[in-house]
């Protein structure tokens, strides 16, 4: 039983360590040799322009979610007016960005593992390198940022629709008028939370990157390869996400309150 | 612009019917199979062990980091508006309950269990082992998709509940040591605003998602094109379908629950 | 000339070359044949540092591989042209770019209209019209996509070709026109073929010389005149299933 805890535990840090290793292996490269613009516009359109409806479609339903659930338990004190600051406040400074990119996880980062590791066991890497080509420099790091750019501007859109979703579900079913939805908004949203809210966006889309990539380049065994690099870059992005939102949020906290005693 | 729009309008209502049609199957298919009465223990109690209890340890540990993060986050929030953090654990808790514990829960067994069931179910197509099952007079829902229906939603109910569990606990310990919030007081605070049917609303949104997950990846599994691209699309498909369905099925049932 | 000497490679416990040594001269087609997962693929992707051997040494003319690193193993891989057992076209090209990007990849040829002649004499070597040079890969049907891909390997105009079960998985028909294919590359362009098979018939037909593989071990090689003797029995029964096939 212990033996096998600690067998999975360096397998996890093992894993974390080479896709670690992975990505400044392809910084290196893109310091090095530069990145194909044409190349990486492709791939921004392949995986933006398809993931903008899904990720609209999200954003107003998360937001239209946290805008119920904090109004229950608003509702018990009466303090219906605070709905549209809290709420929203709430959704783009954690619950948002972490819903928002699980679903991104899927259609960005499972996307791009799975065309990688079709590239890779139809042997399409292995003829690139063949034919005088760095796979890294051609395949690897036009879609690393193409998908660390794409995740961070669906986010933000996926966020700010999350506003438009918590205000059209107050205005007709919780009582709550449009009006005073938004004035409330910047009571309680500070530059703060939206910064907060954009560093988690940016470093989950590093994080969707880096493993779909990794996952996608290091994928073997045919059709079942493929299927199973779709489900381990999955299941991992999802929990490196929420750690990271957890260490995100104590880092904000943290520097929130020595700012505001350096104010004091 | 239009005729785009149309056709993608008119290739989701087809998908959404075999989808439905694929849930009436799976429903005849518990009791049934081809015609006979037939219910498969023995492959339901496997499905159970391999959804349910292989994905506890990556759903506990999630969950707990969730519930931490949210206590750090309402915290800040609750000082901002009501200049102090004592109500922390009960507004946490609540949401933890009616929302993240369930949601968090089965988008992970999405990516883990859904991800998995459509590669699988692609596989034996792409390999033809699916019209191998038919030749044996074998239905491939009653036999595939029916015990991993009930494997995944006892999987989700379940999982939630000990997961939540830990991760309550988990919460408190944190506010304990980091806020220096008393143990007894956290959960004096969580049981005022946590009622009877949070519990039962968690566990309903679990059992819907469980349902979802599951008959989606088979879905999607079913109508593999061949090839290892097939196989990968299909396998993404399946996430990035259901992780949809379960956002818009619990906006769903935590208005039809709460706000009416 | 390529030639292996004592070449040693395993994948964790399962050893998949065990002391491979052999020559090739130049403008000779040799077959290694064996059966299935015995490690004929891993010894063409030693060759071009796709993966490296663990012990042993791999010559190619008078420059020894296995030290190389990557960057000097472009000359070797500008020599050596592969043949991969999936037709490995890049999808999201055009079959044009597919067959320029080796020449653009390593800068053969500097202006646009050389490259164009270039492939479209690829596509004339390897019998494929010219109405499919705007088409993507899976528009083609699986035997126009390896003739496309081998086409895409002779541009870069190696002086060897290896070839990674070139026939698997094609009808009868289109497996003789690979076969023919490669032998008449081979008197044309005077290359050295090594090709990879378990297809003892094509071998009897076109090799100069056959090698056989079993368990990572090199168990016969010679003329195909000379293997007819051999006294092993794998060798036999890949001679009596071949024999079939001419009746």
């Amino acid at each position: 039983m212990i033996s096998k805890a600690l067998n999975s535990a360096t397998g996890v840090l093992e894993e974390l360590g080479s896709t670690f290793l992975f990505m400044l292996h392809s910084v290196g490269t893109f310091l090095r040799e530069g990145v194909s613009f044409r190349q990486m516009v492709n791939q921004m359109y392949a995986v933006g322009v398809r993931s903008l409806s899904t990720t609209i479609f999200a954003g107003l339903f998360v937001g239209a979610i946290m805008a119920i659930e904090i109004h229950v338990q608003l509702r018990d004190f009466g303090a219906e007016g605070f709905l549209g600051g809290l709420a929203t406040s709430v959704t783009i400074r954690n619950i948002g960005p972490v819903l928002i990119a699980f679903m991104l996880s899927a259609k960005v980062g499972a996307y791009t593992s799975a065309e990688l590791a079709t590239m890779v066991v139809t042997e399409q890497i292995d003829a690139i390198r063949c034919l005088g080509t760095n796979p890294i420099s051609y395949i690897i790091v036009p879609r690393m940022i193409a998908v660390i750019i794409c995740s961070f501007l669906l986010l933000t859109i996926g966020l700010m629709m999350s506003i438009g979703g918590g205000m059209v579900i107050s205005n007709y079913f919780l009582h709550v008028s449009s009006q005073t939805y938004i004035q409330n908004i910047p009571r309680v949203v500070s530059w703060w939370s939206v910064g907060t809210g954009s560093v988690k966006s940016f470093v989950f889309g590093v994080l969707i990157a880096t493993i779909a990539c990794y996952q996608g380049y290091h994928a073997k065994g045919g059709a079942v390869g493929v299927g199973a690099t779709v489900r381990r870059t999955a299941v991992q992005t999802l929990v490196c996400i929420i750690i990271a939102d957890y260490m995100l949020s104590t880092i904000s906290a943290f520097f929130y309150e020595w700012f505001r005693v350096g104010q004091l | 612009m239009m005729d785009t729009v149309g056709a993608k309008c008119i290739a989701v209502a087809l998908e959404l019917f075999a989808f439905l049609r694929l849930f009436f199957e799976s429903v005849v298919g518990i009791f049934f199979e081809s015609g006979r009465p037939h219910f498969r223990l023995r492959q339901v109690i496997d499905q159970m062990y391999a959804i349910g209890v292989e994905s506890l340890p990556v759903i506990v540990f999630s969950l707990t980091f969730t519930s931490l993060m949210l206590i750090i986050e309402f915290s800040y929030h609750m000082k901002l508006v009501v200049r102090q953090d004592s109500l922390v654990p009960a507004f946490s808790t609540v949401l933890m309950l009616r929302e993240l514990g369930p949601v968090i829960t089965s988008l992970l067994l999405t990516s883990r269990v859904g991800a998995s069931i459509a590669a699988e179910i692609a596989t034996m197509k792409v390999t033809e082992q699916l019209d191998a099952l038919r030749q044996l007079s074998i239905d491939p829902v009653a036999f595939l998709t029916v015990p991993r229906w009930f494997g995944c939603v006892f999987a989700t109910v379940s999982l939630s509940y000990v997961a939540l569990g830990v991760a309550i606990l988990g919460g408190s310990a944190m506010a304990a040591l980091k806020m220096h919030y008393p143990q007894e007081q956290f959960f004096n605070t969580m049981f005022i605003f946590t009622h009877y049917e949070d519990f039962l609303c968690c566990g309903l949104k679990a059992a819907v998602f469980g349902t979802i997950i599951p008959l989606v990846a088979s879905h999607h599994g079913f109508r593999c094109k061949p090839g290892a691209e097939g196989v990968g699309n299909a396998t993404t498909a399946a996430v990035v379908h259901s992780t949809m369905l379960i956002i818009i099925s619990d906006f769903l049932l935590t208005y039809s629950l709460y706000a009416v | 000339m390529i030639r292996f000497d004592k070449v040693c490679k395993s994948f964790g416990a399962k050893t998949v070359l065990d002391r491979v040594s052999f020559e090739i001269s130049q403008g000779q087609i040799v077959f290694v044949i064996g059966k299935s997962g015995m490690g004929k693929s891993v010894l063409l992707k030693n060759i071009v540092g796709l993966l490296r051997p663990d012990s042993g040494e791999i010559w190619l003319e008078n420059e020894e591989l296995t030290a190389l690193d990557e960057l000097r193993y472009l000359g070797v891989r500008k020599k050596c042209g592969m043949v991969f057992q999936h037709p490995a076209l890049l999808d999201s090209l055009t079959i044009y770019e597919n067959v320029a990007f080796g020449i653009r990849s390593l800068g053969l040829l500097d202006s646009e209209e050389k490259i164009e002649k270039s492939v479209v004499e690829k596509l004339r070597l390897t019998h494929l019209g010219l109405d499919v040079l705007q088409l993507y890969p899976q528009d083609l049907s699986f035997g126009m996509q390896k003739r496309a891909a081998i086409a895409r390997t002779l541009a870069v105009e190696p002086s060897y070709l290896l070839f990674d079960e070139p026939t698997t998985g094609l009808d009868p028909v289109t497996t003789n026109a690979i076969n023919k294919l490669i032998q008449d590359l081979s008197r044309q362009l005077k290359v050295t073929a090594l090709v990879v098979s378990h297809d003892m018939h094509c071998a009897l037909t076109i090799a100069d010389k056959i090698l056989f593989l079993d368990q990572g071990r090199m168990i016969a090689e010679g003329s195909p005149s000379s293997l007819m003797k051999s006294p092993l029995s794998l060798v036999q029964q890949f001679l009596s299933e071949a024999k079939e096939r001419l009746l």
